[in-house]
């Protein structure tokens, strides 16, 4: 079974070289297509010139930890997606990071096609939203808020439908 | 980082809030988000909460968020008007086009007349609130045509009219009302009863028809037939196509959903006919593409109804009989002579030689189904359209049904009290599906939305906005599955309407025949009892802001007061006509797993 412990390499944007275990690696979609296309042996390292290492490291850890579960089908069915609250204690765990890795890794995970950890991405996010008033959301997400009361008070009133529902 | 995320990651996560008040906080932190909300979000909001009601990209999404969290509520919380249908101020008799001044039901029969519904609705401007909804329903031999304007054109007009217009044109939620109806020539009472009727949907109006709607009207004396009915009046026009059914009674009839649909008809006891629907103002007769008399092998019981579950498939419901479901191939070039596939109503598989080995009459597992109907796909992009499925019994049960289970059903529903026959049925989206009763005016419905799922649930957002209150949000909001008997309590008031005289015993005990709802996005439902359509409107009386289609002026605080108290009576309930129910409500009993509902 030597293809199991098969490395390849890759190289971030920062221009670090990286060795990962193959089907590590072949979590991202991207790089698995990639690797077919280019077929048998790899030896030459594969350019991710939109991630850098920090953030590569961290999709590699999540990428190991999650390197047996079942390849995700594309079958798109709402009512068995789960609802934002369920994230695995291991995923909570690994998303605690600080919000700019955070939104590195939705972005590497997007441009990687790792739709798995995408999911994680956006539904750690989502949790960060909820239940939030606007000025809570603002200091979580460090927004400027760069409405006149006038405007702020017009969106207000247009949507006051949706305070209880 | 949040707000100059890519459009796409943005939708990503909003896909994921549970509650339209999150949606609106983020639009109100700064512009970017707002502009996000205003163009995508909305969008974003009602496809992941609501996934299985469908609207057209083009639509007001911020509107139809409004009505669908709201609707959603008050189907929750049992909320809703009820009232009965009657033609009254503006009706036309579109044989003459001459006005009625005073419309009656028809007399003469020992019955009332038992009503066939249909209906459809279709956005008519940019705003959600604009909007034409036509009901059509068969009162005997005659049809009755309903056609209900909506939106911010014609709150104007409304503003401008004269109370004596008002009255007339108009209903006590300003929307314009025009009532046509029309009998076939020559036609009787009794003998000429229309028992089947459908009405084309606006996607299946062939361009060259014109403004006209197509009605597919069958009666008890063989006659089947569209009527081409310009219902806005201009043309003064109505033609007729007649369906080649060689005299046979029309039982029941049914139409597909394709843009050139194809009609199929129960004829006499058990005749099947497949016909093409003619396009534009063709008037020769049609012949059946297939006519499959008695089933095709001698079948001696009743062939009940046809239901296309998408537009290669049929079912059909009969009975008693072993297998009393079955599913036919179907095309533009006929039926299928012998079934895909049979199924039973007992627990297991079914077979034909092991339940043909058993002697009948006396096999215990012969039975009969009524309605049948398809159930809506969960989103735009399922593929799985035509395999799940909804029957409903002689026994009271309303089932499941999975084309890729070998079993007879997946899951049931039924009322641990009631076991008369179900006659009709309808869904609304996969939140719910509602039965009608044999007898008592009695309609069931049932909760359809899974435990866990990602569907809206009103008490979702309610929690995460009390967050000083120390007990979780719940995680699952209970199901409960309730029964609402339509039958008044307080007939005895101030009503001055006719119907009050035509009050009869038989009506209060009456089966639900048939239930339409325009669409998904409606909060309208319609159901016939015997001699009475009865609306249900899905509204709460002291929700500050319904659906936008109950009111455009209600936006603008011009009739409900955006502060201090709410005269309930006075803005819902002006004209005195609205109707007190029983409601029952029975809490959660399920027969076998659910999971059958994730497949679709």
């Amino acid at each position: 079974m030597a293809t199991d412990t098969q490395t390849i390499r890759l190289t971030t944007s920062d221009n670090v070289e990286m060795t990962v275990e193959r089907a590590v690696a072949e979590r991202s979609i991207l790089i698995k297509n990639l690797l077919e296309d280019l077929g048998g042996e790899q030896t030459e390292s594969i350019p991710v010139p939109n991630v850098a290492e920090p953030v590569m490291k961290k999709v590699i850890e999540w990428c190991e930890h999650h390197k047996k579960d079942p390849p995700t089908t594309q079958d798109d069915d709402s009512d068995s997606r789960k609802k934002s609250t369920d994230i695995d204690e291991w995923d909570q765990k690994f998303m605690q990071v600080d919000q700019e890795m955070l939104f590195e890794i939705i972005l590497a995970a997007n441009y990687l096609d790792i739709k798995a950890l995408l999911d994680v991405g956006c539904k750690t996010v989502a949790n960060m939203i909820k239940g939030k008033s606007p000025d809570e959301i603002r200091k979580t997400f460090n927004i400027q808020n760069d409405f006149t009361p006038e405007e702020e008070d017009q969106i207000r009133r247009e949507n006051e439908w949706a305070e209880d529902r | 980082m949040l707000s100059n995320l890519p459009i796409e990651l943005l939708s990503n996560i909003v896909a994921y809030l549970p509650n339209a008040q999150t949606i609106h906080h983020l639009s109100r932190t700064c512009h970017a988000l707002n502009a996000y909300v205003q163009k995508e979000g909305w969008k974003v909001f009602c496809r992941s909460n609501f996934p299985s009601i469908y609207l057209d990209a083009d639509t007001d999404w911020q509107g139809a968020a409004q009505a669908l969290t709201a609707a959603s509520r008050n189907w929750d919380r049992r909320a809703f008007l009820a009232r009965y249908l009657e033609p009254s101020g503006s009706v036309t008799d579109v044989t003459t086009w001459k006005p009625i001044p005073k419309w009656r039901r028809p007399r003469g029969q020992t019955m009332g007349y038992r009503p066939v519904l249909d209906s459809y609705e279709e956005s008519t401007g940019p705003s959600w609130s604009a909007r034409r909804e036509v009901l059509a329903w068969s009162a005997g031999a005659s049809l009755v045509v309903r056609v209900k304007q909506m939106g911010p054109e014609i709150a104007d007009f409304f503003d401008r009219s004269s109370p004596m217009e008002r009255d007339f044109y108009y209903d006590d939620r300003g929307h314009m009302i025009s009532w046509f109806t029309y009998a076939p020539p020559g036609s009787q009472q009794g003998r000429d009863d229309i028992t089947a009727l459908r009405v084309l949907k606006p996607h299946q109006k062939d361009p060259q028809d014109g403004p006209a709607d197509k009605f597919i009207i069958g009666t008890a004396s063989g006659n089947l037939s569209v009527l081409n009915i310009d219902l806005s009046g201009h043309t003064r026009k109505v033609t007729t196509t007649k369906f080649e059914t060689n005299g046979r009674q029309i039982r029941s009839a049914d139409t597909s959903s394709s843009t050139s649909p194809l009609l199929s008809a129960v004829l006499d006891d058990a005749d099947i006919t497949l016909y093409r629907i003619p396009s534009g103002n063709d008037t020769s007769t049609v012949s059946a593409i297939t006519d499959i008399p008695k089933l095709g092998s001698g079948f001696t019981g009743r062939v009940w109804t046809t239901s296309f579950l998408s537009n290669t498939r049929l079912a059909v419901s009969l009975g008693p009989s072993l297998a009393p479901l079955r599913i036919y191939e179907v095309g533009c070039d006929g039926i299928a002579q012998d079934p895909l596939r049979k199924f039973g109503l007992k627990d297991g598989i079914y077979d034909d030689k092991v339940e043909e080995a058993t002697p009948t009459p006396r096999n215990t597992s012969s039975s009969t189904v009524y309605p049948i109907i398809p159930l809506p796909p969960s989103s735009q992009a399922s593929r799985a359209v035509g395999e799940l499925f909804f029957s409903g019994g002689f026994d009271g049960i309303v089932r499941l049904h999975d084309m890729r289970s070998p079993q007879n059903y997946v899951s049931t529903y039924a009322d641990p009290a009631e076991d008369a026959a179900i006659f009709s049925l309808i869904s609304l989206g996969r939140e719910r599906i509602v039965a009608g009763n044999s007898r008592n005016c009695l309609i069931k419905v049932f909760d359809l939305r899974m435990a866990g799922g990602r569907i809206y649930h009103y008490l979702n957002a309610t929690a995460s906005q009390s967050e000083t209150i120390a007990s979780p949000a719940p995680k699952h909001p209970p199901t409960v599955d309730w029964n609402l008997f339509m039958n008044p309590r307080n007939l005895t008031s101030s009503h001055n309407t006719t119907w009050l005289n035509r009050w009869t015993r038989r009506t209060l005990e009456s089966p639900v025949y048939s239930l339409s709802t325009p669409s998904f996005a409606s909060p309208s439902l319609f159901a016939g009892v015997e001699n009475n359509v009865v609306q249900l409107d899905f509204v709460s009386m002291l929700d500050r802001h319904p659906d936008p289609v109950f009111n455009p002026q209600l936006q603008h605080g011009r009739r409900i007061p955006r502060y201090g108290p709410l005269d309930a009576g006075r803005i819902w309930n002006p004209r005195g006509q609205v109707l007190e129910f029983a409601i029952e409500r029975w809490g959660f009993i399920r027969g076998n797993s659910r999971g059958g509902m994730s497949g679709g």
